[in-house]
């Protein structure tokens, strides 16, 4: 891929980044002028659901699924679009390192200390925004929790996404969460390309300055 | 450093022009002037190859190494 389409294609990244961030306030805006800003759900998993048969028994409808929603917690709601939108800036600041770090490469600059200090920027952004993520879902599942009685329908209880006291007799509802193992596998293997283009650098100085 | 580049003194016997022998060796006049200066990290074999049969000496005669003080 040419210079040119290389920075065309990371330009169009930073366009569906801006989008996204535009997407994240018309959302809470149109939340806030119908009334439910204050609202916060939260993706959850229940033991105990519902089986439906569909066709002649041929698959399974499952309600296992579903979010569970407190109000009144518009900090929470407004905490919440606070890390979006630095998540947002975060992966804008990715995406502007890796334009500047493809359209050297793509000119012919390969082992320099801006592709180095790129790739290094890059890993420091991705393990800042796998801590917000963890951050954000921690904040987001303590502020439930506190907000929820201790039991649900009196036969229920809801759980973080980490317990290890659940009662295995118990109809659970847990919060789900996935934790971000690719943007942290990305930033490792972004401090490793640094440290290979560091090598890479220092044998192309050796080399240059041989007669 | 304490190799010492003598390649100067070497050309002067022979009576031979630093554009001369760059030409004869194949490198340019640049490189042989960071080589005759020691401001180069390495030579080639092949580069001292042809230095030596060109100025007909042994690298001996060219690089000389002095202990640091």
């Amino acid at each position: 891929m040419s210079a040119i389409w290389t920075k065309r294609f990371v330009n169009f990244l930073l366009v569906i980044v801006a989008l996204a961030a535009v997407g994240a306030l018309v959302q809470a805006w149109s939340a806030y002028s119908e009334g439910k800003f204050h609202m916060v759900s939260y993706p959850a998993e229940s033991d105990r659901y519902q089986v439906y048969p569909i066709g002649n028994w041929d698959a399974f409808w499952q309600a296992k699924e579903g979010s569970v929603r407190v109000d009144d917690h518009a900090w929470l709601r407004a905490a919440r679009l606070a890390g979006e939108l630095i998540a947002i800036g975060l992966l804008a600041a990715i995406f502007w390192q890796l334009r500047g770090f493809l359209g050297r490469v793509a000119g012919g600059d390969v082992f320099s200390d801006a592709n180095i200090l790129a790739l290094r920027r890059i890993g420091k952004l991705l393990v800042s925004g796998s801590v917000l993520g963890i951050s954000i879902a921690v904040m987001t599942q303590f502020a439930i929790l506190e907000a929820l009685p201790e039991t649900l329908d009196g036969d229920r209880i809801i759980l973080p996404s980490i317990s290890f006291g659940s009662d295995p007799e118990m109809p659970n509802i847990r919060m789900q969460y996935t934790p971000p193992i690719l943007p942290m596998l990305m930033a490792m293997i972004a401090f490793i390309t640094a440290g290979a283009f560091k090598s890479g650098q220092q044998y192309r100085e050796d080399s240059e300055s041989v007669v | 450093m304490a190799i010492i580049t003598n390649l100067d003194v070497v050309m002067a016997q022979r009576k031979v022009s630093l554009k001369e022998l760059a030409e004869r060796v194949g490198i340019s006049a640049t490189n042989l002037s960071l080589l005759k200066t020691g401001k180069v990290n390495g030579v080639r074999y092949r580069t001292l190859n042809a230095i030596c049969r060109e100025l007909d000496c042994q690298p001996g005669d060219i690089f000389e190494y002095r202990p640091d003080d």
